[in-house]
């Protein structure tokens, strides 16, 4: 065939005619502006971060303050604040050298004063924190931008406990906490791309963009690299009733709202101007024994409890369309890099026989098993509802408990009150971060073997031999049934069809997203 | 009349002291702690007892009482654990939408529940009467959380004309004050118009039975001023210390109001400090409310003197 410029132009022009329009159009451009409007459960206990473990604190602080780390999608750790940092051979000397021209939001330079005074802040208060301080000898600062750490102990999870979301290791000025004494913080100042404005309590807590924020340059990924802050201020709104969420994201009055039931994802999903938004982590729900009580601290009770549960209508009566649960062995997610399935064969047994054969070996004389759960977090009321028929079945006494949340938290302190508590465990980056494996934690689940497993989980950075040793771990935990773990739950939250770029990796990031006009 | 005004003020003291050693008492035995509250779900059990200790919940309760009461009788209801200010600026930052929302489902109490109750006692019997009283009943029967929903589902989300939630507050805008309220004063001002319906109705009832009614239809009044003038009067004694109760009725109601319609009021306040079981600010609602609930009576029972001259107070 000859060639035919022609027609070749032609082709050309057909072609780009059909390609062009799958290029991004500018309507996916960022744009620069507006005030986004957040529908949320509730008011945070407080704002001070290296305070409190409540998830809404970090939610909102998360946009205001910084840490020297953050993770991102795969939830490694990666800096933030930090330009470079080294590990001496040692591998207990950590030398971070800071980012040069970091401002605060009243102006001031971040230099390593205020980057020491927060780190030994966060490790007197925190509860990550004093466990991460107790193995520091010292934090020093030997010029304006370098802070050294060093460790008693090699530790392979530093990083991470500096930059996990949760009660997470930010960064205030030094006059800020000077003033704060041995209370809270008095005014919420940081680093991030978004400044702290007001408080009105059940009103509105207003962020409005920091014009000096210094960007990092890398991608955008997950809480790491490049921030942008589109809109001129957010607005964190507390609407206590989920109904009335979902009526003012319809309604275009609120942009998005956090924490919808799961019922009504399919009635959602059919309005075009409505993304309902299911998050990638899971949390897992869960029922703790108390094992410093008489009963559950009795392994084969514990076991009976494991072995006599139906899994799959537990969740089903918790949280409804499978879409939003899975039954998975796993402590660590399926998406984590150390998932493991095993004892799986301790998962769902419903097995109602051999509960009653470990009951009586356990000499189990139908003594009261005092369950205290909630109705606040529906979920784990209605768990708590399923399940305790299941365990009559099996010849349990079972003396359920419904009262407030706080209630539960002051009664879960005392081990004389309780025997099970039901509660949920948001997800953590590392097997050495759970909960439930935390003798200090109440629940008080304390075996040697597994503290001997731990001590080399922290100290250890090689992924196979962690994998390796955290199955074994995971093994004895179903063995020992130290806490039920029902199975993993997805939270879904709502927003407008204009708010682009939002991610939820690990908890909401808002800034690098913006409002479409319509 | 100053002197009953001023010995019912007197009174009033021992009653405050009663609500505060009772709200004291509930909010202290009840389980739970700020301490916990603020650490978050996932706080070790030391570092709970370590900020009760810091916060001096851990001394004992007969301590904290009697420190409670010196400093409530200097007029200091004392410092919000969570809101991180006094007890009294708290409550008077969240008064506006408060008093706002009282006001306003009163007047809507008053205008459906007077008219409604005068008509089916002038239209006795008759099917006007049984439909007033029929959506009376309604009224007291349905849940306010309920109705709130419904009421937001229709005229936000269908009909888009009022906000969904949220309060916007005077000094921004009167309108927005306005439209953030009407939705919220029509859920609970309707429950109360029922109460007032039904106490017009029989006090209607009963006076336009009296002697003096006869006389004035006999004089050759119109009807209306019949109605209007001579019974609607002497019909409101009974009707006005039902309104009294609707108002504290309402305050009580504005609790769960608030809480559907997301408004920043005291009711809002009560709930998430109980909640938070932040004591220094439920005790000090409580007080607030109480006073409030006796001084509303106080200026009930003075209108009456201006109702019906015979009332006399020495």
């Amino acid at each position: 065939m000859r060639f035919l410029p022609g027609r070749a132009i032609a082709l050309a022009v057909i072609l780009a005619l059909v390609l062009l329009p799958m290029i991004p159009s500018a309507a996916q451009q960022p744009r620069r502006g507006g005030a986004l409007r957040i529908a949320h459960i509730g008011e945070p206990p407080t704002l001070d971060q290296h305070w409190t473990t409540a998830a809404i604190t970090g939610h909102i602080m998360y946009h205001v303050n910084e840490g020297l780390f953050a993770v991102n999608k795969k939830f490694e750790p990666k800096p933030v604040l930090v330009d470079k940092w080294t590990l001496a051979p040692d591998r207990l000397t950590y030398t971070f050298t800071l980012r040069r021209g970091v401002k605060f939001h009243n102006g001031k330079e971040m230099t390593s004063e205020d980057v020491k005074a927060s780190l030994e802040r966060w490790g007197r208060i925190a509860t990550r924190g004093r466990s991460l301080f107790a193995n520091v000898v010292s934090v020093t600062n030997p010029d304006p931008l370098t802070v050294v750490m060093k460790l008693r102990e090699p530790y392979a999870l530093l990083a991470l406990d500096l930059g996990w979301v949760g009660q997470s290791a930010v960064i205030f000025p030094k006059e800020v906490i000077d003033e704060a004494g041995t209370g809270m913080v008095k005014r919420f100042i940081s680093t991030g791309p978004y400044r702290f404005v007001e408080h009105l309590p059940d009103r509105h807590i207003r962020l409005d963009r920091f014009e000096g924020y210094a960007a990092r340059t890398e991608e955008p990924d997950g809480a790491t690299g490049r921030k942008h802050a589109y809109f001129d201020s957010i607005y964190i709104i507390p609407v206590p009733d989920a109904a009335v969420r979902i009526a003012g994201v319809k309604r275009g009055e609120y942009h998005f709202a956090e924490t919808i039931p799961p019922d009504e994802y399919d009635r959602l999903r059919t309005d075009p101007d409505l993304v309902p938004y299911i998050t990638e982590t899971a949390s897992w729900l869960t029922a703790v024994f108390n094992n410093r009580s008489p009963l559950m601290g009795n392994r084969k009770i514990r076991q009976a409890f494991q072995a006599v549960l139906d899994q799959e209508a537990v969740m089903r009566a918790a949280y409804g369309n499978p879409r939003f649960w899975r039954i998975d062995p796993g402590l660590m997610p399926k998406e984590h890099y150390l998932w493991t399935d095993a004892g799986k064969e301790f998962v769902n047994q419903k097995n109602t026989e051999r509960a009653r054969q470990l009951l009586a070996e356990a000499g189990y004389k139908g003594e009261p098993i005092r369950w205290v759960t909630t109705m606040e977090y529906v979920a784990y009321g209605t768990a708590a509802q399923v399940v305790k028929p299941m365990l009559e079945r099996a010849g349990f006494v079972v003396d359920l408990q419904v009262v407030d949340w706080a209630t539960l938290v002051a009664r879960r302190a005392r081990p004389e009150l309780w025997d099970v508590f039901s509660t949920a465990f948001s997800f953590v980056a590392d097997p050495v971060l759970l909960l439930s494996l935390q003798p200090t934690w109440p629940g008080w689940y304390d075996n040697r073997d597994m503290n001997a497993m731990m001590t080399l989980m922290r100290r250890h950075s090689d992924p196979k031999v962690r994998h390796e040793l955290w199955k074994r771990m995971q093994k004895l935990w179903y063995e020992d049934a130290g806490t039920i773990k029902f199975g993993d739950y997805f939270v879904l939250h709502l927003f407008r069809k204009e708010l682009k770029g939002y991610v939820n990796i690990p908890t909401h990031v808002w800034w690098n997203s913006w409002l479409e006009t319509r | 009349m100053t002197g009953y005004i001023v010995r019912r003020l007197i009174a009033l003291l021992p009653v405050l002291m009663i609500v505060a050693t009772v709200g004291f008492f509930l909010i202290y035995l009840t389980p739970g702690d700020p301490a916990s509250v603020m650490l978050g779900p996932d706080a070790t059990t030391e570092d709970v007892a370590n900020l009760k200790h810091h916060m001096g919940l851990d001394r004992p309760l007969l301590i904290q009482l009697l420190r409670w009461y010196g400093r409530t009788l200097q007029g200091d209801l004392g410092y919000s654990i969570f809101l991180q200010r006094p007890v009294l600026q708290a409550i008077f930052e969240r008064i506006e939408p408060t008093v706002m929302l009282t006001l306003m489902s009163l007047t809507v109490a008053v205008l459906i529940g007077i008219p409604a109750g005068v008509v089916a006692a002038v239209r006795r019997n008759t099917w006007v009467d049984q439909a007033a009283m029929g959506v009376a009943l309604f009224g007291v029967s349905v849940p306010t959380f309920w109705m709130g929903l419904n009421l937001i589902l229709l005229f936000s989300v269908y009909l888009g004309l009022f906000p969904v939630a949220g309060y916007v507050p005077l000094d921004q805008s009167l309108a927005g004050a306005f439209r953030s309220l009407v939705l919220p004063a029509f859920t609970l001002g309707f429950s109360a118009s029922a109460l007032i319906a039904r106490m017009t109705r029989s006090s209607m009832l009963e006076v336009l039975g009296q002697d003096y009614i006869r006389t004035a239809r006999s004089k050759g009044n119109r009807e209306r001023i019949v109605i209007y003038h001579h019974a609607l009067r002497n019909a409101m004694i009974p009707t006005l210390t039902v309104v009294g109760l609707a108002l504290g009725g309402l305050l009580a109601g504005a609790i769960v109001t608030e809480t559907v319609f997301a408004l920043p009021g005291v009711g809002r306040l009560v709930i998430s400090s109980v909640m938070r079981r932040d004591y220094p600010v439920v005790q000090g609602v409580l007080i607030f409310v109480a006073s409030s609930y006796v001084m509303v009576n106080l200026l009930i029972d003075v209108l009456y003197v201006y109702l019906d001259p015979r009332i006399k107070y020495a």
